[in-house]
């Protein structure tokens, strides 16, 4: 899990996953968050945290529903909660430009 | 099965005790409900506080409304020192809260697997066997989908339920949960009948409590 803090400010993109266990479900969640995100210029940094590793996380941040995804750069920090099934949705949660509902064909 | 057959644990309060033929029942999750200012909070702020004056009970105080330091201010006003208590490893608030900047957009189903997660671990840490979850109605303002915030609060039940079922000093899942969870046995308090008693009497009917609550507005603290 790369955590260096200190390359943040120089990201283009900074999202945090949290999902509970490694399963094929959050696997697909995190497809569906790599695959939204394509399209932005720069690089991007995703970390996935599961939350039965590290439970302080989930006090730390509050966390209540899950599988939840914070973007903590560009600022504001924004909150996404859902499997993002929706591409759509996503990409106006986050305001990505270009992931449009074209990029969803999930099945 | 009758009344007396029902172990009970005596909320803290002697009138609503007496009515309630010794208490809440154990090892149930019972429901609170009440308009805003009826009460409710500091009801179950009581039931954590007394459980560990009298009777050495810990507790956790899951919070979906107030910030747990608007909380302890709030039982501080009536005599009860929480910070202590949490000091000693006795109390745990688990902070649920809604704050602006926590804000959360839903794209696609969730679950409340990180609540159950922190939830069960409060419990273990502090050995609690009271829980208090405040508000139901919280809750389905803050998710709009009511059957799922519905399925959810019956995992938390059920958590406890298990919790309590293993036996041993251990046991949990005695609770209070201020507001209106979708299905439950117990009892409700009214403003105006004080206390209405159900017991054994099955589940209410099954229609939207969720939309009710979110239309009635925030429920009192």
């Amino acid at each position: 899990m790369e955590r260096s803090r200190d390359v943040v400010p120089l990201m283009k993109a900074h999202f945090q996953l949290f999902v509970l266990g490694r399963t094929a479900r959050t696997a697909l969640v995190e497809q569906q968050l790599r695959r939204a995100v394509r399209h932005l210029r720069g690089p991007v940094q995703i970390d996935v945290i599961d939350l039965t590793e590290r439970p302080d996380l989930a006090e730390e941040h509050d966390i209540v529903a899950t599988p939840m995804v914070m973007r903590l750069h560009p600022s504001p920090q924004v909150r996404v909660v859902g499997d993002l099934s929706d591409p759509r949705a996503l990409a106006t949660a986050f305001d990505l430009d270009g992931a449009d509902d074209s990029e969803g064909d999930a099945p | 099965m009758t009344l007396t057959q029902i172990k009970r644990m005596p909320t803290g309060c002697p009138g609503l005790d007496h009515v309630l033929a010794g208490g809440l029942p154990e090892g149930r999750s019972t429901l609170v409900s009440g308009t805003a200012g009826s009460g409710k909070t500091v009801l179950a702020l009581q039931f954590l506080h007394d459980g560990l004056r009298d009777y050495e009970q810990p507790g956790v105080f899951i919070t979906f409304e107030e910030r747990p330091e608007q909380l302890r201010a709030n039982a501080a006003s009536l005599g009860f020192d929480i910070a202590k208590l949490e000091e000693q490893g006795k109390w745990l608030f688990v902070d649920a809260s809604y704050s602006p900047d926590r804000d959360e957009q839903q794209v696609g189903p969730f679950d409340f697997g990180a609540l159950l997660l922190r939830l069960r671990h409060a419990v273990e840490q502090v050995g609690a066997t009271r829980v208090a979850l405040d508000s139901i109605g919280a809750v389905f303002t803050r998710y709009q989908d009511a059957n799922v915030v519905r399925r959810e609060l019956m995992r938390v039940t059920e958590l406890l339920r298990e919790r309590c079922h293993r036996g041993g000093d251990q046991r949990a899942g005695r609770g209070v949960r201020p507001d209106r969870p979708p299905r439950c046995r117990g009892v409700r308090l009214r403003q105006r009948d004080r206390a209405a008693q159900r017991t054994g009497g099955g589940d209410p009917p099954p229609h939207h409590r969720g939309a009710e609550d979110a239309r009635r507005g925030p429920p009192d603290r």
